[in-house]
């Protein structure tokens, strides 16, 4: 375990709420809009969130968190990989988006317990 | 600059990250700054100009490639140590910060002992390096003063010849013409005194020329000795300029002695102070035009004396006023009726720091120069000769001419 604050841990996990609130924005209006120009650009920015979390959770050791941003992580990446806005809704991530989003939702329950 | 007083600059988006490592670095001393994406980061170090970096990679705005090649870009920041933290799957990423410039990687969550170890490793390396540039310039700079005191030497030594060889040569042909007149027995007196007088002027323009070489050696070795004691500078500059009355009329020059003061005493080694004022005559009656003035005065200034000695001769270039003391410089702008070896100014220049006096120019293109010499007043001083004597920590008043150099 680090030799964390409590302040610093508090910090951690209302950082890691906001960026799974965020993602879970950005998947959905991804889902909606996936035609849009700025695609790229967009899921480039959640891409970097994911990561972020990924850095953040572990450094709070929030393993569960940690894993999803990683799973995330490795989505957005598939996703900007394929270079083509109708991958999101396609083959290549059947499904995925709706397993993420349920993941994302499990994870915040788990800071909301974590906090309490 | 400690390592106390130089900042630290952090770039990350999360501020979690950001607060973990400025609370690890303040409790190490450090005063910190921090910037939550590459761009803010880059403006902050135009202001802080911090003493080392550590950055995430992958921010919005500029990432943390961007921050390295800003930094490796400009000449200021290009040696602050940087220290890239990122996720251990991120391996390709930091191996292309190192080959950016980066100095060292740390992996998240890292250890804040591990940390603090690094950051004093960088700053050390950083120091060594900084040391290292330094010798470097210095040893450039000694290398180059080196170069320009040989090529002076080689100047000096080529002018001595060249300036040795002229009165030789004349000395030899009037001793030629003696030696014939002898042999033949055509002796004749008229003749005889003019031959002899040239092989005199000849001889003394050596032994001058000569002179001014160790003498310079000397004041620069600080083996010239220094007798501090009071002296009349009206007296001294009036008697001077009586002196080289005859030499004045030679070269149709009015030679003139004005002073309001009927004397006045300065501290100073008389001898040295009368070869200083010598050479600046004999530089005024070089200088001045046929038919034209040098005019020389005392005045007394507060606690100081000044002497001057000023021409109205071509003056001195701008461009040259500044190095008209330095060694082996030669004006050859101002149409020399004499050449030296450009040693008599710096000789003064020697003489006058020797004895804790100051000598300026004065001087525009067309307009003469005048050279001001300011000495110490006695007036101002309580010291009687025997105290003046005593300041000196060599027996019987004797100062090396380095104890006043400045």
């Amino acid at each position: 375990m680090n030799d964390l604050t409590p302040v610093l841990m508090e910090l951690g996990r209302e950082e890691s709420r906001d960026l799974m609130n965020g993602m879970k924005e950005g998947l959905t209006a991804l889902q909606d809009n996936a035609d849009e120009t700025d695609f790229e650009e967009y899921v480039g920015e959640l891409l970097r969130h994911a990561h972020t979390l990924k850095g953040v959770s572990r450094t709070i050791e929030l393993r569960d968190v940690e894993e999803t941003a990683a799973n995330l992580e490795r989505f957005f990446k598939k996703v900007r990989h394929s270079g083509s806005a109708g991958a999101l809704n396609g083959t290549l991530c059947s499904g995925e988006v709706e397993n993420l989003l349920e993941r994302l939702d499990t994870a915040l329950r788990y800071i909301e317990r974590d906090q309490l | 600059m400690t390592l106390e007083e130089g900042c630290i600059l952090i770039a990350d988006d999360s501020i979690t990250q950001r607060e973990q490592l400025r609370l690890i670095l303040e409790k190490g001393g450090y005063r910190v700054s921090a910037a939550s994406n590459g761009k803010e980061a880059i403006a902050l170090m135009e202001q802080e100009k911090p003493i080392l970096v550590i950055t995430d990679i992958l921010m919005p705005e500029a990432d943390g490639f961007a921050v390295l090649e800003y930094m490796k870009n400009n000449t200021e920041l290009k040696h602050v140590p940087v220290i890239v933290i990122s996720v251990v799957e991120e391996m390709d990423s930091v191996v292309r910060c190192i080959e950016k410039g980066a100095d060292d990687y740390l992996y998240k969550p890292f250890n804040p002992s591990l940390l603090k170890a690094r950051i004093t490793s960088c700053l050390e390396k950083e120091g060594l390096h900084e040391r290292e540039r330094v010798l470097h310039r210095n040893l450039a700079q000694s290398y180059e003063a080196l170069r320009e005191a040989e090529q002076a030497h080689d100047a000096l030594f080529h002018m001595i010849v060249h300036d040795l060889n002229n009165p030789l040569s004349t000395m030899l042909g009037a001793v030629q013409i003696l030696l014939r007149n002898a042999r033949s027995g055509s002796q004749e007196n008229g003749k005889l005194l003019e031959h002899l007088q040239n092989m005199h002027d000849s001889g003394a323009e050596m032994s001058l020329l000569i002179r001014s070489i160790l003498d310079v050696s000397k004041l620069e070795t600080g083996n010239m000795p220094v007798f501090l004691s009071p002296v009349d500078a009206v007296g001294l500059l009036k008697r001077l300029c009586e002196q080289f009355a005859p030499q004045a009329e030679t070269v149709s020059v009015h030679l003139a002695f004005e002073s309001g003061e009927e004397s006045a005493m300065v501290r100073a080694d008389e001898e040295l102070l009368a070869r200083l004022l010598r050479n600046l005559l004999a530089n005024a009656l070089r200088y001045a035009w046929e038919g034209g003035n040098v005019k020389c005065g005392v005045k007394k200034d507060g606690d100081d004396v000044i002497l001057s000695i000023e021409d109205d001769g071509p003056g001195i270039p701008p461009e040259f006023k500044d190095k008209v003391f330095d060694k082996y410089f030669q004006d050859t702008s101002r149409g020399r009726k004499g050449r030296g070896v450009g040693l008599g100014l710096t000789f003064c220049k020697m003489a006058a720091d020797a004895q804790g006096a100051e000598i300026r120019v004065e001087s525009g293109e067309g307009k003469g120069a005048r050279f001001e010499v300011v000495v110490k007043s006695m007036d101002a001083s309580t010291l009687t000769p025997e105290q003046l004597a005593a300041e000196s920590s060599l027996p019987e008043g004797q100062l090396h001419a380095d104890t006043y150099r400045r």
